[in-house]
């Protein structure tokens, strides 16, 4: 029985693999992507999440805690001393607090997903598991994979490929989807903009190809971050190097959802940019058919 | 035949078993004397009080259904409408007077979600827990909860029908089995069954008026009311799949008259293929459950603006941008505003 900090179960996901999923949120990632938009999957322990916008300055939190200070109309936490004790979200009357994050076994998550059974039956969907990274918390990634193979329930992983291979060798015997996410082909680029090199990734990509693995590769495309044209060509390379052994390429266009969650958090974003039109989206499109390789929007 | 007889709030009932048969915003002897609350000291007993403050406020109501169909008949027939319903012709009688084959009358109810919430929160924090006694728990609902906001957040944040979540789902089932039940042990004068049906419409607002504090953390004459039979208006928070599993818990056999069911969606749903394939997927899943109706809203513009105005009535409206969905709630006003302004933004 494994167990994992995640930081939600969420019902409904319709973007992450086939039909109607629930997509389960583990806590951790190995990269740090500078445009990440999960900011509070980074980091694998609970985190306290604070909206200013909800909060009424009432000062019921700052009367239990002394890390908590409100001085020119503005609440401000010193982060450093926090115990994570959670009495702040207990005493605001505003729902201003919220613990990111949580321990649950396979279980449990398990009992969590298989709720909406009768959802997937209709639509062939099934359970995704994200992050975070889920080769990160390897043990409870795979046996919920086992459950649901068990159940024959469609399963799916998001990775950022960072992972040891033996993770991905068993989750493929499972039969799961790989949602496979490839950032940058260039690996000193990859380091620049996610804080590891893609050697590791590009290999695991190229063991799951060879070994029949289901394969969906996602590429998050961040103006003028990752989407020049020797970008672009690069990646191109890599996908047509892989052709008939992928079921796509998708781009995920960048957005800044992630924004108030890192200020939440307590964190200056590392980049804030307008979420991307869709005109650009053509143009990236157009871009990868230059070279000879076809790639969808997301759905 | 159905007619809109009459309509009975279930969490005005609650209110009435929990203040012994007392109206909490006048004060009068509205319901019966089923004893003081107090001295419950099961849930079982609360639940008997409650039962009883039901069937005596439903036979209130058909009384009154009762004569005022009869001065209908009498004084406001409709032999257009008579003559399109089976029945009436071959009887030479008026539909109002019990000339269709079917001779049922309706009586509606209003606020199933907010009971079984209010009734899960006691049966959780007063009779499981204890963490709160049944005389706090009565004081803090008399006084509104101006002098315990801690109980007041405790109850709020408590569990809440529309999540999937059987502990209250189980209990919004009973009550509306309950109630379906004895209505159908009553007759109309036209000899008979009473059936009932659930669709507050704009109707809702007017029963929360007429209630006290609430043990789901309603406030004194708060409009906000369970709309139909799903959720207390923002308190589904686990999105559509949930809060349907939830409303197919009813046994919606019972409910002759119909139970109306409302889901928002915002429009970026309906802009994709694989959003439409799944909005599809999710009716199917619901009526071959046993789902009756559903009626779907599209937000507008303006009601996301109103969504950031009351972020406590849309708690659970979901949004989507590239591949990724949130709560609009949690977003910072500027990212709000930018959701509210993206037209022609295909997403
Ligand atoms: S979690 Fe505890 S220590 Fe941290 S801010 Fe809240 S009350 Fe203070
Ligand atoms: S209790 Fe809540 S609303 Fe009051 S100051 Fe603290 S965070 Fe803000």
């Amino acid at each position: 029985m494994s167990t994992a900090v995640i930081f939600n179960i969420q019902r409904f996901c319709i973007h992450d693999g086939d039909g109607i999923r629930t997509t389960v949120f583990l806590k951790g990632c190995p990269l740090r992507c500078i445009w990440c938009h999960n900011p509070e999957s980074q980091k694998m322990s609970r985190e306290l999440m604070f909206y200013s916008s909800r909060c009424t300055k009432c000062g019921r939190c700052e009367e239990i805690c002394s890390n908590r200070r409100i001085s020119d109309q503005k609440l401000d936490i010193a982060r450093e001393n926090c115990t994570l004790c959670g009495k702040c979200i207990e005493a605001c009357l505003n729902g201003a607090n919220e613990m990111c994050g949580r321990e649950i076994s396979a279980q449990e998550a398990y009992a969590e997903v298989k709720k909406d059974s009768i959802f997937y039956e209709t639509s062939g969907g099934g359970m995704t598991v994200s992050g975070g990274e889920p080769a990160m918390q390897s043990d409870f990634t795979l046996e919920l994979l086992e459950l649901a193979a068990k159940d024959g329930m469609s399963r799916a992983i998001e990775t950022c490929g960072y992972g040891e291979r033996s993770f991905y060798e068993r989750a493929n015997e499972l039969g799961t989807t790989f949602l496979f996410d490839l950032k940058a082909a260039d690996s000193e680029k990859h380091k620049r903009l996610t804080g590891v090199g893609n050697e590791k990734i590009i290999s695991n990509l190229e063991y799951l190809a060879e070994n029949n693995a289901d394969i969906v590769i996602r590429l998050p495309m961040i103006p003028d971050i990752n989407d020049s044209d020797y970008d672009i060509e690069k990646m191109s390379e890599i996908i047509k190097r892989l052709s008939g052994k992928i079921k796509y390429a998708e781009i995920m266009p960048y957005h800044n959802l992630g924004i108030s969650k890192e200020e939440g958090l307590g964190r200056t974003p590392l980049v804030n940019q307008p979420n991307v039109p869709k005109e650009t989206v053509e143009k990236w499109i157009e871009k990868f058919a230059e070279f000879c390789v076809c790639v969808k929007q997301s759905k | 035949m159905g007619l809109e007889d009459g309509e009975v709030s279930l969490l005005k009932c609650l209110e009435l078993a929990m203040f012994d048969g007392v109206c909490a915003l006048t004060g009068n002897q509205v319901g019966e004397k089923t004893g003081d609350a107090r001295e419950f000291d099961t849930y079982e007993k609360l639940i008997h009080a409650y039962h009883r403050q039901v069937e005596y406020i439903t036979r209130q109501a058909v009384s009154m259904a009762n004569k005022s169909q009869q001065i209908y008949s009498k004084y406001a027939p409709n032999p257009l409408r008579s003559c399109l319903i089976a029945g009436c012709i071959e009887k030479g009688r008026d539909y109002k007077s019990g000339g269709p084959i079917y001779g049922h009358g309706q009586i509606l109810t209003e606020g199933i979600a907010d009971t079984a919430d209010s009734l899960a929160a006691i049966k959780h924090f007063v009779f499981e827990e204890k963490s709160i006694s049944m005389s706090e728990l009565l004081s803090a609902l008399s006084s509104d909860f101006e002098n315990s906001p801690e109980i007041y957040s405790k109850l709020s944040k408590y569990k809440k029908f529309g999540n999937d979540d059987s502990y209250v789902d189980k209990i919004a089932g009973e009550i509306l089995e309950h109630f379906f039940r004895y209505l159908n042990t009553l007759t109309t004068f036209r000899g008979g069954k009473y059936s009932g049906g659930c669709s507050t419409f704009e109707r809702a607002p007017g029963y929360g008026r007429a209630v006290g504090a609430m043990p789901n953390g309603h406030r004194r004459g708060n409009p906000l009311l369970a709309d139909s039979i799903g959720a207390t208006p923002g308190r589904d928070i686990k999105g559509p799949t949930a809060a349907l599993k939830s409303v197919m818990n009813y046994n919606q056999r019972l409910a002759t008259s119909g139970l109306v069911f409302n889901i928002k969606f915002e429009k970026s749903l309906f802009s994709s293929e694989k959003g439409k394939s799944s909005f599809i997927n999710l009716a199917k899943t619901y009526f071959n459950g046993g789902g009756q109706q559903m009626s779907v809203n599209v937000l507008s513009r303006d009601e996301l603006a109103a969504a950031k105005k009351n972020p406590e009535k849309y708690k659970n409206l979901i949004v989507r941008v590239g591949g990724y969905s949130d709560y609009f709630v949690n977003l910072s006003p500027d990212l709000q505003d930018s959701i509210i302004m993206r037209t022609g933004f295909e997403l």
